[in-house]
């Protein structure tokens, strides 16, 4: 009871240590999420649309890449990004950038396939439409994906919240550094092995509170579409 | 084809999951007027709009079209996006890269000659059965279109929408090339310059409309025996 006490006193207290790390976690997170959205949204739309040798396998691939180890992307990145490592010239090791980079690594593959899925439902329905029209790729795209926008925005959530939980990859490419790497989830870790269990709590706090508010907008979003029909 | 033809099927060969529907199927519809094909259900008009239309691809044999293009469709299984019916009745215009100003335009002034404006901003897929495949009829002419494929645009209609199609049909029969499935005997009396007689994916049988209706007791009696 103390310290769920202390943990919501950190929260109301805005402690800045506390509010740089929850920023850190969140400008991560959402850069890794934006960049995974631009990329995941039209190749899951084409690989929805067309039929071309080897599409199974390409979503079997990307299905298989969903239960990638956080832990073992963050120690292939290590080896690749260290200063001996082939790509160690970038000297981004122990940086922001790395963390966004391995969180991208994580969640393209979840958004991919479970786009792919929504996707493809619509377009299988949509499909004589398309044709009916003499549709063209590229407006099929956009209209498939501007369609099917609730569903999406549900996929895209889940992204961001495996992002923002994800922790065994950042620590490793991140360091854990203090004012500069140290986010959510490796201070939740951290701070439990040190015995700071009020800060940790506060962390885990913040981060079950993400995680429902994401759930209520997924929801929300949900109810807006059945409401207009654009189910 | 020749100079005036719009539509020619010729020697088409078609299989639909191991089951032949047409086989060598040949068929010349005329270059202006309403074609009314009718036949029983499962005869293949259906996949011969498709076909038409370019939406399935034939085996074997020609589907020569004027302009391939130019065909406004209107299927018999309404298909809308999910969005409102403005938006899904100027889909259309908008693949083919139409101005949005012209866009707006012509959707509404479709919308206002057809009376639903006030349908507008409504969910197409919220629609009732009869006034979806009112939009879906609207939309099928949208563009102007020079041939105008009909897969029973009146099955769920009421009589009010029902005349409207029938008006919209009878004023622009002479300039374009309308051909339509229905089941109604008496709505092809009604708008029939020429009527093709089709079962079991064969041609049966031509009619213009003097001679249909000069032997319509017989043909109607042959039909459903």
């Amino acid at each position: 009871m103390e310290i769920l006490y202390q943990s919501f006193s950190l929260i109301f207290s805005f402690d800045p240590n506390l509010y740089e790390i929850i920023f850190l976690s969140l400008k991560v997170s959402l850069s890794a999420l934006i960049i995974s959205t631009i990329l995941a949204l039209p190749i899951s739309a084409f690989v929805a649309i067309k039929n071309f040798y080897g599409k199974k396998v390409l979503k079997l691939f990307f299905n298989s890449l969903m239960a990638l180890p956080p832990v073992f992307v963050g120690l292939i990145l290590y080896i690749l990004f260290s200063k001996s490592g082939p790509l160690g010239f970038f000297e981004i090791l122990y940086t922001p950038s790395i963390m966004i980079v391995a969180q991208i690594i994580i969640i393209l593959p979840i958004i991919i396939s479970i786009s792919i899925e929504n996707l493809e439902m619509i377009n299988k329905e949509y499909e004589d439409f398309f044709l009916m029209f003499n549709t063209k790729l590229k407006r099929r795209i956009l209209t498939l994906l501007w369609d099917a926008r609730f569903s999406l925005i549900t996929c895209i959530l889940s992204g961001l919240g495996r992002a923002l939980s994800e922790v065994g990859a950042i620590i490793i490419v991140g360091g854990n550094i203090i004012h500069y790497t140290r986010v959510m989830t490796t201070t939740i870790a951290l701070e439990t092995s040190r015995g700071n269990l009020s800060l940790a709590m506060s962390l885990g706090i913040i981060l079950i509170f993400i995680a429902l508010l994401l759930n209520s907008v997924a929801f929300v979003l949900k109810n807006i579409s059945i409401k207009n029909s654009y189910e | 084809m020749s100079k005036n033809l719009q539509v020619e099927l010729k020697n088409i060969f078609f299989e639909l999951e191991g089951n032949e529907i047409f086989k060598n199927f040949s068929l010349r519809f005329s270059s202006k007027g309403i074609s009314i094909i009718l036949g029983p259900n499962g005869s293949g008009k259906t996949i011969l709009t498709k076909i038409m239309k370019g939406i399935v691809n034939i085996d074997k044999g020609k589907v020569l079209i004027k302009k391939k293009n130019d065909i406004g469709y209107a299927p018999q299984q309404v298909v809308f996006l999910r969005r409102n019916v403005f938006d899904n009745i100027a889909f259309p215009l908008r693949v083919k890269g139409k101005r949005e100003s012209y866009v707006k335009q012509r959707v509404n002034y479709l919308l206002t000659e057809f009376n639903i404006f006030d349908k507008k901003s409504f969910s197409a897929r919220s629609l009732s059965a009869g006034n979806a495949q009112f939009i879906s009829f609207v939309r099928s002419i949208v563009d102007d279109p020079n041939i105008l494929i009909l897969d029973e645009p009146c099955s769920n209609l009421d009589e009010i929408h029902r005349k409207k199609v029938e008006l919209y049909l009878k004023r622009n029969k002479k300039k374009k090339k309308i051909i339509m499935i229905t089941h109604d005997f008496l709505q092809a009396k009604r708008l029939a310059d020429e009527i093709i007689l089709i079962e079991k994916g064969k041609f049966l049988v031509k009619y213009n409309k003097q001679k249909f209706l000069k032997n319509e007791k017989n043909i109607i009696k042959d039909f459903f025996s």
